[in-house]
């Protein structure tokens, strides 16, 4: 039987917690409650959280909920240690305020609370990708990669690129009958620019099975390289916490016919990793 | 932008002391707001003063000249060079005015550039041993085109001759500059020295710009990094790859461009930098946004500080939380902070940068709710809302939108939506022949365009020649021939073709003008369009044995295709109203001769891949005579009212009806959604007008009947 969720009581010992709720239920007051609660209580510094959500909007948003959060707590504390009754803006902070009974234990976390509303804009509150690109900068000295990895919204461009560079090199210079069988059965450079679980289905011979599976490998080895090489997955626990993200990230994009992986395209070139946003 | 700018000028007409030196307006996006600076604040028709204002702090790079002809000639060596790459680099003012060269010039290289087939790379090499696309492919067809004739088949060493109608003085110009920077990339692209690196950046230099003219601060600039660059690495042995080369140039050339000058005397824009006592009256830091202040500098250094931080260690985002700091200390009359509230796209509402929501707050704790109203302002988002221009502090000063608002509040006759809406056709009643006024028949093409063209041939009758074309700049080579250019290359010469029996080699006769795919892709080709033509072919033969004859109509003598004793029309794609008429056309002028059956042959989706489509029985002379004197009658009143029924969708839908009846209003239905976003019927009838309100105008029925049904009446049963 799930438990009653109380903001201020939920464990924050280490391991997974999964809130589950539907939309309008306060599922960002919770998040910002905990975050509050991770950092007075259990002493994190608000630059080891990470927190992520999907979209830019939604991250700006969380930041200054967060923010928000720790100021009204802050407030009341800085109230309750001048001796006077603040007006809570909900029951959750009341109740929390209410557990600070002792003056050094509030000093202790007003001056926490300081702390991380002054690192408020460097933490890392922010999407996925916006998250994978701040740790490929941050990492890159240590693993000798790009100093300045960009940002691809669009990659439309790059797979563009790349199935005429497959097509042209691989396909037009089979024997004339392989690559008609091959057209036959429905591959075209326009199939090709496809998500790929919709070429995948096409009814084929085994080996242009093969073939398409190998060409997805080498895609997908490809991009794997470039994270781990940028990410430096055994030297760094950060890294190898980044690494099964990206795992995840790769698995869901698989599972949902999008092929936006990243590629490290032409990096000696022009000294840029690219990464697909969703 | 315009917020900041019109709130500016609310104050500055507000209070006389106050200039525009007394303002500064400092951003962290220089970069993205630049571009708005100019037409925002040099638009005197707007707000009806000349508003003095200096941007400084941007580094020379981002406006096009010398500098970014050259580093963007690097950037197209480091990396793939593509057709638009070349476009831009071609666009540069300074080099454009330094070798000669106009814009319309440029503008035109580009386009024959794409004609002549250039799509990326340089040579071979960098195509992965495919030379065709390539700029030196492209140029070698240019010099044989100035020596050889245009001729299928004809292309030495794999490149066909190109000829465009220009001089060829200019063409040798165009191939003199092309020629140089691809021997500048080639070079570009070998690892080098520090030193040989130097030497090759100063003759390119001299060589591209000369004494750079105009640009000869820019060009200073340069020659100074490059001694400088040469001083510090003279002695290494390193060689240096030309990706590394840039980033170099590019950190040489940004270095403390524009960090002074705050003090401009008319009004400063600038980017965020930080100082101490701010001398003007007036600051507002424009667009703050969560996103970029304070700036993150997340990029890795070897700086102790970095690596072991400890609390109260300085950071690159704290400067900028200092000059919000400094600027609320130094701001004497008015302080304006702005950022973008609502997510561009998606229109979510989004919160300021982190120190000014802490910051209001702050001030909201402070401060009693009555003194902090009016704090932020949430101007519309629409900027003719009403709101905007309120009589006492209005938030635009702009006129011009202001008359916008005033015009769309005013009451106005409903515009005219179309040239030929609502249709007003009526039936020619005189036989031109008899009429008092005669008009002047059409002759054979003029009838035939108004035949599968009508609205078209109207407006043209009137002057107009609607239509849409995009010189798109490709930068990818064809993998495949698309449906057209398959069509229109077996629609060449097709008929006497066919009646030869001789099928065309493709492959060698379109051989280096690179229209064909490579490799096994060309073979494909051929065979797709030797299958379709075989097809055609066949249905031909079984007709009787193929002639080509010259028939003389209204005086010109026509080559028309005989098999056995019809007459046939043969189409290389789908049956289209084009080719039912040419035929129609041709069978009653030949009729009117010597009465003889025609056929019209066309693709079809059926397995044999052609068929006979249309077969008409030979009409008796008197009758034909009668036919082309209706038509005549009917085009020469298409000339002065718009025909109802548009050509493809109206043929589409009685041919259908006649074929399943009951399917043809579906079929006009379907076909009009397309058929309607031809220039020509959306001034005719609308942008986006729906299929039943055509079909339901009066005398639609009666257009379709007249054009279409002698034509079916004429049909072999």
């Amino acid at each position: 039987m799930a438990e009653r969720f109380n903001a201020n009581t939920y464990p924050l010992g280490p391991g997974i917690r999964l809130l589950e709720a539907s939309a309008g239920t306060g599922k960002t007051f919770a998040l910002a409650h905990l975050t509050l609660r991770l950092i007075t209580e259990a002493a994190y510094p608000l630059e080891t959280l990470l927190v992520v959500t999907y979209t830019e909007a939604a991250a700006e948003e969380l930041r200054s909920r967060i923010g928000q959060r720790l100021q009204q707590a802050l407030v009341g504390l800085e109230q309750m240690e001048n001796e006077t009754s603040p007006s809570a803006p909900d029951p959750v902070m009341a109740a929390w305020w209410e557990q600070c009974t002792a003056s050094s234990d509030r000093r202790i976390r007003i001056r926490r609370l300081l702390v991380a509303l002054e690192q408020l804009d460097r933490a890392d509150i922010a999407t996925i990708h916006g998250f994978c690109r701040r740790s490929l900068r941050r990492l890159a000295l240590d693993n000798g990669a790009a100093i300045e990895p960009q940002l691809e919204s669009d990659a439309s461009a790059l797979q563009a690129e790349v199935v005429q560079h497959l097509w042209q090199q691989e396909l037009l210079t089979l024997p004339d009958e392989q690559l008609q069988g091959l057209r036959q059965r429905g591959l075209s450079p326009h199939t090709l620019l496809r998500p790929w679980p919709d070429w995948m289905e096409i009814p084929t011979p085994g080996w242009l099975a093969i073939r398409n599976l190998s060409m997805g490998y080498r895609r997908c080895v490809i991009s794997f390289r470039a994270g781990s090489k940028a990410f430096g997955m055994r030297s760094n626990p950060i890294g190898s916490a980044i690494m099964l993200l990206w795992s995840r990230v790769f698995a869901l994009q698989l599972h949902s016919g999008k092929p936006r992986v990243v590629a490290q395209h032409r990096l000696t070139a022009r000294s840029h990793v690219r990464i697909a946003a969703p | 932008v315009q917020l900041v700018r019109d709130r500016i000028l609310q104050w500055l007409a507000a209070d006389p002391d106050l200039a525009p030196r007394d303002v500064l307006v400092m951003t962290p996006q220089v970069d993205r707001y630049a571009p708005l600076l100019n037409s925002v604040f040099n638009d005197a028709d707007a707000i009806g003063v000349d508003l003095p204002w200096r941007l400084t702090d941007r580094t020379q790079q981002s406006s096009p000249g010398l500098s970014m002809a050259m580093l963007n000639l690097l950037e197209l060596a480091a990396g793939r060079l593509t057709a638009t790459g070349l476009e831009q680099w071609l666009a540069n003012p300074a080099l454009q005015e330094l070798q000669g060269l106009s814009s319309e010039d440029c503008t035109l290289m580009t386009r024959v550039l794409q004609h002549t087939g250039f799509r990326w790379g340089l040579d071979a090499t960098e195509r992965g041993g495919d030379e065709t696309h390539g700029l030196r492919w492209c140029l070698d067809r240019w010099l044989l085109g100035l020596v050889l004739p245009v001729r299928d088949g004809l292309a030495p060493a794999g490149a066909a001759p190109f000829q465009w109608e220009l001089d060829p003085e200019r063409l040798v110009r165009w191939w003199t500059l092309l020629d140089r920077m691809a021997r500048m990339l080639e070079q570009f692209r070998r690892p080098q020295t520090c030193a040989a690196w130097v030497a090759l950046l100063q003759s390119v230099l001299q060589e591209l710009f000369g004494d750079g003219r105009a640009w000869s601060g820019e060009l200073q600039t340069w020659t100074a990094a490059l001694e400088d660059w040469r001083l510090r690495a003279m002695d290494c042995a390193l060689e240096l790859d030309i990706a590394v080369v840039l980033e170099v140039l590019n950190e040489a050339l940004s270095v403390d461009s524009g960090r002074f000058g705050h003090r401009t005397g008319s009004l400063t824009i600038s980017a965020l930098e930080p100082m101490r006592a701010i001398p003007h009256k007036v600051i507002v830091l424009m667009g703050l946004d969560g996103a970029v202040f304070p700036r993150p500098n997340q990029r890795p250094g070897f700086h102790l500080l970095e690596q072991h931080r400890r609390l109260g260690d300085p950071r690159g985002s704290d400067q900028d939380r200092y000059v919000l700091l400094e600027a609320l200390m130094s701001a004497r009359r008015h302080l304006l902070i702005s950022w973008c509230g609502r997510n561009e796209r998606t229109g979510e509402a989004q919160p300021p940068a982190a120190p000014v929501e802490q910051w209001l707050a702050q001030l909201q704790q402070e401060l009693s709710s009555s003194s902090t109203d009016g704090l932020v302002l949430t101007p519309a988002a629409n900027p003719l809302a009403r709101s905007n221009f309120q009589i006492e502090a209005p938030l635009s000063c702009d006129r011009r939108q202001l008359e916008a608002r005033r015009w769309l509040d005013r009451s106005r006759p409903e515009p005219q939506q179309a040239l030929a809406w609502p249709p007003a056709w009526t039936f020619p009643l005189a036989d031109p022949r008899t009429s008092s006024k005669p008009e002047e028949p059409l002759v054979f093409e003029e009838l035939l365009r108004w035949m599968h063209q009508p609205q078209a041939a109207w407006l043209r009758s009137k002057g107009l020649r609607p239509g849409e074309g995009i010189d798109a700049v490709e930068d990818l080579d064809p993998l495949e021939l698309n449906a057209l250019e398959r069509y229109q290359l077996l629609d060449q010469n097709l008929e006497p073709l066919l009646v030869a029996g001789t099928l065309p080699d493709w492959p060698s006769l379109l051989a280096g003008q690179g229209v064909m795919p490579a490799g096994a892709g060309a073979a494909l080709e051929q065979q797709e369009l030797a299958d379709r033509w075989q097809r055609l072919r066949r249905q031909l033969d079984s007709l009787g044995p193929c002639r080509r004859e010259g028939v003389v109509i209204e005086g010109v003598l026509r080559p028309l295709v005989f098999a056995g004793e019809t007459q046939v029309v043969v189409q290389a794609g789908m049956l289209s109203v084009r080719g039912v008429m040419r035929g129609w056309l041709q069978h009653l002028h030949l009729c009117r001769l010597t009465p003889t059956p025609t056929a019209v042959i066309a693709r079809s989706t059926r397995a044999i891949g052609a068929e006979i489509h249309l077969h008409w029985m030979a009409l008796p002379a008197d009758q034909a005579e009668e036919q082309l004197v209706t038509l005549q009658r009917l085009a020469q009143q298409g000339m002065h009212q718009c025909w109802p029924v548009p050509p493809k969708s109206g043929w589409q839908m009685v041919w259908h009806e006649q074929r399943k009846p009951g399917t043809g209003l579906d079929r006009f239905r379907t076909c009009w959604q397309e058929e309607r976003l031809s220039p020509a019927l959306q001034l005719c009838f609308g942008a986006d007008l729906e299929a039943d309100a055509l079909l339901q105008t009066t005398g639609f029925d009666a257009a379709c009947t007249a054009l279409y049904q002698p034509l079916f009446q004429a049909r072999r049963s």
